[in-house]
């Protein structure tokens, strides 16, 4: 054996058998956008529990010849390829996030106050302003509702719609949704302050009816009948959004109640954010689309919490009992982030007034209302 | 906040860049062009496609009356070689139709049914070959309840929707079937955010109905608990006054327990920082306390 063959040898592995050699600017770049993920989400504490999988999920596919994503020579898929199928490409895993927020969500505000449903429509009003404006860009039709529906602020309807219509889109959309959720804090008060005076920031809202039990139980039967029937490709996501709920007004089934809300939805979360960040490779992602995408999103959150607090004036001038316009912010469905906002800037106006409560009520018609945009937005691409 | 600000900026920033340069840069794949089969049936032809904005795919039946259909094909966009024309529009793509007509020079009636098609649905093609100008065929629609829409044209050998111009007994003709784009596009808009308001207008006064319902309900109930009787009165001989509880009696750690409860009370704890959960654990705190030190049941 010669140095010369050893030296061949080396090379040879070096070429075919490293990354090394077939590592380009692109792979660099999305390493470096992972790792601004994996900044916010670890030391921002943005949305950690998902950009944390998303941007390791980025991290890991952007390394050259990884088996990760796509079909091995077999043509089996690769290990996350197999999250991506089974658990996105299916729809599976969306849905049993939903379960896992019906089983969370107590419904009791919007009970005592069904006319908050109505803010949650309001603030669905982005959606439809940034399909148009995606439009005007060059999106497809698909792709613009794909994007429009990130201003509802869900997460798993985001990721649902995305995967069903646009799924190239899957990666920049559901980091959009997540990043503006996080940031809702940020994007929400100026527009509250904006759209409201003093005055109106002041109003003290009337301490709402209790809900008894049986009222809570019964909902999601009454709420999954007339939404189902109105809206049947919204099926999927709200018909297992209301079996959560179900399950845990019931008070019968505990422990499936707690898998839902914990294990379950806990396992289900990993495998989304990794599958989804894996959909970020450098030849698909590093285009100005996604780049568009952030800006429209944010357009969309804004338009979203402005369509909100509209919504709440339009219905003060026919209401007696004046409903506080920085609740409409609420509408957008960030749960509980944007009620929070809602309260605290509630508490900055008159630190004796406590909206908390009044506005988990739009803020729980907003996931009604997104959910509802997007079985509109997946009938009308039937 | 000031990195949060910072972020924010960083991205309208981006996004400008990005609106900027898509005005001109190629707007990557296009993803939904549609990929139509064919299939002869009979003297017909059908092609099954999905069109742009659809997930399912759709039929479109081609027929000829006084003539021959011998092939339909599908023309690329740029193949199609037609400038001013906006692609979006023609959703379910172009289509190239050789028909024979049964005599040189003579004229077919070219009838297009779909399911697809709605009443607003035209056919263009070139209305002036030389300038290479796109019009519509000058169609006849029918809409049949239940039945795909018929759109009919009249097309004559060597006329200028003919591409070869000369009436020699073989007709080439380029359409599209075409429904206005940001027709569609806005009116599907405002039909569907007015639709969400319905959805969950309707949901509102569901809940409403069955909120009164179970209001009543309720109330019934609590109607019919029975309400137990006055206890019977007893005259006391001598009405004794409560004697006053010494200042010196209370204990400093009981009067302390009491002021923070009355701050607690009036402050709603905010200005000692607790969350909900911790002034509840105050308040237990305090109503243990004075459970056990001054024997009063709280």
């Amino acid at each position: 054996m010669s140095w010369q063959y050893v030296l061949e040898l080396i090379q040879n592995i070096l070429i075919t058998q490293t990354g090394i050699p077939s590592l380009e600017w692109g792979h660099v770049v999305m390493i470096l956008i992972a790792f601004f993920f994996l900044y916010l989400a670890v030391a921002k504490g943005f949305e950690p529990l998902l950009l944390l999988p998303i941007g390791f999920g980025i991290f890991l596919v952007n390394f050259p010849l990884v088996p990760l994503m796509g079909l091995n020579p077999e043509g089996h898929p690769h290990l996350i390829q197999y999250f991506y199928q089974y658990g996105v490409e299916s729809e599976i895993i969306p849905c049993v996030i939903f379960l896992g927020l019906g089983a969370m969500t107590d419904f009791g505000p919007l009970i005592a106050n069904p006319k908050m449903l109505l803010i949650g429509g309001g603030a669905q009003l982005g959606v439809f302003i940034t399909y148009i404006g995606c439009l005007f860009f060059g999106f497809t039709l698909k792709e613009a509702a794909s994007v429009g529906i990130i201003g509802g602020a869900d997460g798993p309807t985001t990721i649902y719609l995305t995967a069903k219509l646009a799924p190239q889109l899957l990666g920049a959309n559901a980091l959009a949704a997540y990043s503006y959720m996080a940031m809702v804090p940020l994007i929400q008060p100026p527009i509250m302050r904006l759209m409201t005076t003093p005055e109106q920031r002041k109003i003290k809202m009337r301490q709402m009816r209790p809900v008894s039990a049986r009222e809570k139980l019964l909902f999601p039967l009454i709420g999954a009948i007339l939404i189902i029937l109105l809206i049947p490709m919204v099926a999927p996501l709200l018909g297992m959004f209301m079996l959560g709920n179900f399950m845990r007004e019931s008070l019968v089934v505990k422990r499936l109640t707690d898998t839902a809300q914990n294990s379950l939805m806990n396992i289900v979360t990993i495998f989304l954010g990794v599958s989804v960040g894996a959909t970020m490779q450098a030849d698909v992602f590093l285009s100005w689309k996604p780049l568009m995408i952030f800006g429209l999103g944010l357009i969309d959150f804004v338009v979203c919490t402005f369509g909100g607090i509209l919504t709440v004036h339009l219905m003060n001038l026919f209401l007696k009992e004046k409903i506080n316009p920085l609740i409409g912010s609420a509408g957008v469905s960030a749960v509980p982030m944007a009620a929070r906002v809602a309260h605290s800037e509630g508490l900055k106006a008159d630190p004796n007034n406590w909206l908390m409560m009044h506005a988990m009520a739009p803020n729980l018609a907003g996931v009604i209302g997104s959910a509802a945009a997007a079985g509109m937005f997946i009938a009308m691409f039937q | 906040m000031r990195f949060r600000q910072l972020l924010i900026w960083a991205m309208t920033a981006v996004f400008m860049i990005a609106a900027y340069s898509s005005a001109w840069a190629a707007f990557g794949d296009d993803v939904e062009k549609p990929k139509p089969v064919f299939k002869q049936e009979g003297t017909d032809w059908v092609t099954e496609l999905v069109p742009r904005g659809k997930s399912v795919p759709i039929q479109i039946r081609f027929h000829v009356d006084g003539g021959v259909l011998t092939n339909v094909s599908g023309t690329d966009f740029a193949d199609a070689d037609k400038p001013n024309i906006n692609w979006k529009n023609y959703r379910s793509g172009y289509f190239l139709l050789e028909i024979v007509p049964s005599t040189s020079g003579g004229e077919v009636t070219l009838a297009l049914s779909s399911n697809y098609f709605t009443s607003a649905t035209d056919i263009w093609g070139f209305t002036e070959r030389k300038t290479k100008t796109w019009g519509t065929l000058g169609i006849k629609s029918t809409t049949v309840k239940g039945e795909p829409t018929v759109i009919n044209s009249v097309v004559r050998d060597g006329s200028v929707l003919d591409e070869d111009g000369a009436a020699d007994g073989k007709i080439q003709i380029i359409i599209g079937p075409r429904d206005d784009f940001w027709g569609y596009a806005l009116g599907t808009l405002v039909i569907r955010f007015f639709g969400v308001f319905m959805v969950l207008g309707i949901l509102m006064i569901g809940m409403l109905l069955s909120g009164k319902v179970f209001e009543s309900i309720d109330a019934k109930k609590k109607a019919a608990v029975p309400v137990p009787a006055p206890a019977p009165v007893h005259h006391e001989p001598e009405a004794v006054e409560p004697e006053p509880i010494p200042v010196e009696e209370i204990p400093a750690d009981v009067a302390a327990a009491i002021g923070l409860g009355i701050h607690l009370y009036t402050n709603g704890g905010r200005n000692l920082r607790l969350s909900d959960d911790g002034m509840k654990a105050a308040a237990v705190a305090l109503a243990l306390h004075l459970q056990k030190t001054s024997g009063t049941e709280v």
